[in-house]
């Protein structure tokens, strides 16, 4: 499980830089794994099991690269439509481009840094990065392929 | 073999599988089930309640083009989508709004229905479309053990399980017919391995059914499982066994089994759709009347994947 001082780190870092509200993390613990951090839900019944032999548990929220947190971009779906900063609300047509690996030029009134990219309040996509005024995404183009946006291909 | 030539060759009553062409003694209306499973089965998906809200992801799919249909009376996440060919090509499933799973797949989980805060064991759980809708159904709450013992599907059980937003979950690998005994269950799931004889239209462009030596060695597993599963559920708790087969021998036979060597009893299980109850007995074998609580559901009647449900219980 995380320290407390570890779980201080991750939601003081999701609290400034998304205004995610640390509060809503209550029902959630985190626990270090290498050189991320995963989220499961905290229950008691979690002692219950602890004599199994368990080889995977909750979502893996956090990485650390370099210096840096980065949440994945499974953690953000599920978490993002909680943020109430560095939120970008996208159209098809970006993702499109920032899948095919282009960077957008933007002028955000948003700290360099990963942003949380919306297609609208309730389809969160994943992260961007935004750095000197260009925004690439960070959503892995294996998982978001190219052909899963526009309208033709799907139907 | 083109796909029109396959079906071709399957298009008479004497290409079919002989286990089918035995199954005429029960499946009702054969001829329409011979046809059926000669069809495409439609595409059938479950929107994910954990990560999205049913009538805005309905609404987000209609502005694509994407007609959908409720499958099940008055349940607001299951659809049939006749015009998605690909659903796992959509943004919505990149997002985890929604799961493609077939309609009778999706009720195991209805049927077992877990309550929130609830300790759930999921004895089979690979690919984990049925773990991720236990996990839907419970709120995220609760525990799940979704236990699987091949190595090579926790990749694709993690992955599911991570698109669609569950949280509450633990993975392990055993045996599932000698899980350790070291915890009782409120709710469990024995989504056994089965000879698929229900999913046959699904894939069978894929490959030709027949019988294997594997396949007649099923019965003693789904046995062993099943009996495993009972003495793993705590008193008064619940369970469900299913298949997607219609092989009496794997299914009521199973089934039997438990309730000659067990004080287990079965509930009934109820759905607004077509279904048939489980059969007394079959080629000499009696089953016993309680069977009849089972449910069986054929693709001719439900235009889904064939497949059987038990409801079980333990006693205080």
């Amino acid at each position: 499980m995380a320290s407390p001082a570890e779980r201080d780190l991750l939601l003081a870092y999701l609290e400034d830089r998304f205004g995610i509200d640390r509060d809503g993390f209550d029902g959630f613990l985190f626990f270090k794994k290498k050189k991320s951090w995963w989220i499961a839900t905290r229950t008691p019944l979690l002692a219950s099991v602890s004599r199994l032999k368990i080889s995977r548990m909750g979502m893996k929220a956090f990485q650390k690269v370099g210096q840096f947190l980065k949440p994945t971009t499974r953690f953000i779906q599920v978490f993002g439509s909680y943020a109430s900063g560095a939120t970008l609300v996208i159209g098809e047509a970006e993702l499109l481009a920032l899948q095919e690996g282009k960077g957008l030029s933007l002028d955000l009134d948003i700290d360099q840094g990963y942003v949380i990219l919306m297609m609208d309040e309730n389809r969160v996509v994943g992260l961007g990065l935004y750095v000197n005024g260009i925004l690439r995404s960070q959503v892995s183009r294996k998982a978001l392929k190219i052909e899963m946006l526009g309208g033709e291909e799907r139907t | 073999m083109s796909s029109e030539n396959r079906q071709a060759s399957l298009s008479t009553h004497e290409s079919l599988p002989d286990a089918f062409s035995l199954y005429s003694e029960f499946i009702p209306d054969f001829d329409s089930f011979r046809e059926s499973i000669l069809k495409p089965l439609p595409t059938h998906i479950r929107i994910n309640t954990l990560k999205a809200n049913p009538h805005q992801v309905v609404s987000s799919l209609g502005r694509k083009g994407v007609s959908l249909r409720k499958s099940l009376p008055g349940n607001a996440t299951l659809y049939t989508a006749e015009n998605l060919v690909s659903p796992g090509n959509t943004l919505e499933y990149f997002i985890g709004h929604i799961h493609p799973q077939a309609l009778t797949s999706c009720l195991a989980s209805l049927a077992l229905n877990p309550e929130p805060e609830s300790l759930v064991l999921d004895l089979c759980a690979a690919p984990g479309g049925k773990t991720s809708h236990l996990a839907q159904l419970m709120g995220n709450t609760g525990l799940i053990v979704a236990n699987e013992l091949y190595g090579n599907r926790h990749i694709p059980l993690g992955n599911t399980l991570t698109r669609m937003g569950v949280l509450n979950t633990v993975v392990t690998a055993y045996q599932a017919q000698e899980f350790p005994l070291k915890q009782q269950f409120d709710f469990i799931l024995a989504d056994v391995p089965c000879s698929g004889e229900g999913r046959f239209r699904k894939i069978r462009d894929e490959f030709t059914y027949r019988e294997t030596k594997e396949k007649a060695l099923l019965p003693a597993l789904q046995r062993k499982i099943l009996l495993r599963a009972y003495d793993l559920l705590r008193p008064g708790g619940k369970m469900v066994y299913a298949t997607c087969t219609y092989n009496p021998g794997e299914n009521e036979e199973v089934v039997s089994h438990l309730l000659v060597q067990r004080e287990a009893s079965l509930f009934p299980i109820t759905f607004d759709l077509p279904s048939e109850p489980g059969l007394f007995g079959w080629r000499d074998v009696p089953y016993g009347k309680q069977v009849e609580k089972c449910l069986r559901f054929y693709p001719h009647l439900v235009d889904s994947v064939g497949f059987f449900l038990a409801g079980i219980g333990k006693p205080c």
